[in-house]
């Protein structure tokens, strides 16, 4: 009988050990992600912010280019109407277009610099120079944001998805659901970069 | 079908695991390719900028990156070292591969304001004429005085030392609980003593009272019940001196990287 309270005991003790170890483990992941989500947003704005000085400097060795500039000016606005607050973000359909958006901006953003090859004196501007360097940077920053960003969802969905976080959330945090992530491209893998 | 591979093979990419070299100073020359001549000068005239600005920065040469761009490695290397001191993450690290012919100035957190990615590219540029000639030493010392003269005014030296003081603070009371265990003979009176000495200690580590009471009567009670050990075993405990050669050696202060700065090639 002894033996038996005493083994009834531990288990109560150890399942009250794991609830609580786990109690806070939904809402500090959903801020660690909500962090890495604003890490992404900013330079996916960082991005955008750019694109006026890069567009204005292209335009003037290479007009003849109006295509290409239609294309740039309107992939950054529509990616300026598409913002996604914290709420949003678990919202798969509105991630998606978000994500879609920002690398037809990208895509476009890349023929862009692809076209400065055919005019020697703009790859030799100086601001041209800059603003590819910030540009290339930004490129650099929004993957490794994006990359932070994946590994925050994937801890968040995890704890959402396996025992015993499973039981604790639902129990607690009901609401809480899988979030969306960014799919990993090759963009993930390399820079759009432009070699000289 | 292909689709599912495709992605399980980038997922392995993406998360694969990468070795990183070992932090064993601020000049971390995997490829030797500088003489230790060179790499004393380099590293005083980083030491002297961490002394005067807080700053952490750290030149490494590879001979490849895991298979990953310079970039990708690069962040992933600062974090790993985490250069640069705790919450203000003013690290830069220089890396050089003569091997891969690239060069990357990589930026933490705290210092992008400054050191921008324009910036860094300018650096680099400088840098490169004289990688060309295989002159590295001077590309390097260029490339890191510019550096310096950039992010000379960013931050102040208190960050440092308010960390050594603390951690200065933390040894005494080490020393104070080793010393007094050694010489006082009464069980009770010692074990008091060192559990409240250590619950001091939580309490500057800590800043939780749960957590200093609990210390206070854990370590008493441990302290009470561990045999008395003579002065001479501290000293010779490997423990120690580990603890001790870290305060003297190079180690990251706890910055952040998040892949701004510039690379090139020559």
């Amino acid at each position: 009988m002894k033996v038996i309270s005493i083994i009834l005991g531990l288990a109560v003790a150890f399942a009250i050990w794991i609830f609580v170890s786990h109690m806070n483990n939904v809402p500090k992941l959903d801020e660690s992600v909500k962090s890495a989500w604003s890490q992404v947003e900013n330079q996916y704005k960082r991005r955008a912010d750019l694109i006026p000085n890069l567009v204005s400097t292209v335009k003037g060795y290479a007009k003849h280019e109006t295509e290409l500039f239609t294309e740039v000016t309107k992939a950054r606005s529509s990616v300026g109407k598409i913002t996604i607050t914290p709420e949003m973000l678990n919202n798969p359909n509105a991630f998606k277009a978000y994500e879609k958006a920002q690398s037809s901006l990208g895509g476009a953003l890349s023929k862009l610099l692809a076209v400065s090859e055919r005019y020697p004196d703009l790859k030799s501007d100086k601001n041209f120079l800059t603003l590819q360097s910030q540009l290339e940077g930004t490129e650099n920053r929004i993957s490794v944001a994006r990359r932070d960003y994946i590994s925050s969802v994937k801890k968040y969905n995890i704890e959402l998805r396996t025992i015993p976080g499973k039981y604790v959330a639902s129990f607690l945090y009901p609401e809480a659901g899988i979030k969306p992530t960014f799919s990993i491209t090759k963009e993930d893998k390399a820079l759009p970069r432009v070699e000289f | 079908m292909i689709k599912l591979v495709i992605s399980v093979l980038l997922f392995g990419i993406l998360y694969a695991d990468i070795t990183f070299p070992k932090l064993t100073g601020r000049i971390v020359d995997t490829e030797n390719i500088f003489s230790s001549q060179q790499e004393q000068t380099l590293s005083n005239i980083l030491q002297t900028h961490e002394n005067n600005t807080s700053n952490q920065i750290v030149v490494v040469t590879l001979k490849d990156f895991n298979g990953i761009t310079i970039e990708e490695y690069g962040y992933q290397l600062g974090r790993h070292w985490a250069i640069g001191q705790k919450d203000i993450n003013n690290g830069v690290i220089l890396i050089i591969s003569k091997n891969k012919q690239k060069v990357r100035i990589e930026v933490g957190y705290g210092i992008e304001g400054s050191l921008t990615d324009a910036k860094s590219s300018n650096i680099i540029q400088t840098m490169t004429p004289y990688f060309k000639n295989n002159d590295f030493y001077n590309g390097t010392r260029q490339g890191v005085k510019k550096i310096i003269s950039t992010i000379n005014n960013e931050y102040e030296p208190e960050h440092r030392i308010q960390n050594t003081t603390s951690n200065h603070l933390l040894m005494l009371l080490l020393c104070t609980v080793i010393v007094v265990r050694a010489k006082m003979s009464n069980k009770i009176i010692t074990s008091l003593l060192s559990g409240s000495i250590y619950a001091v200690i939580s309490w500057f580590v800590f800043f939780s009272i749960i957590i200093t009471i609990l210390a206070f009567l854990g370590f008493s009670i441990f302290s009470f019940f561990t045999p008395k050990r003579k002065p001479n075993d501290y000293y010779s405990s490997s423990n120690f001196s580990s603890t001790r050669s870290s305060f003297r050696g190079f180690s990251g202060g706890g910055g952040s990287f998040g892949g701004g700065g510039a690379s090139g090639s020559w």
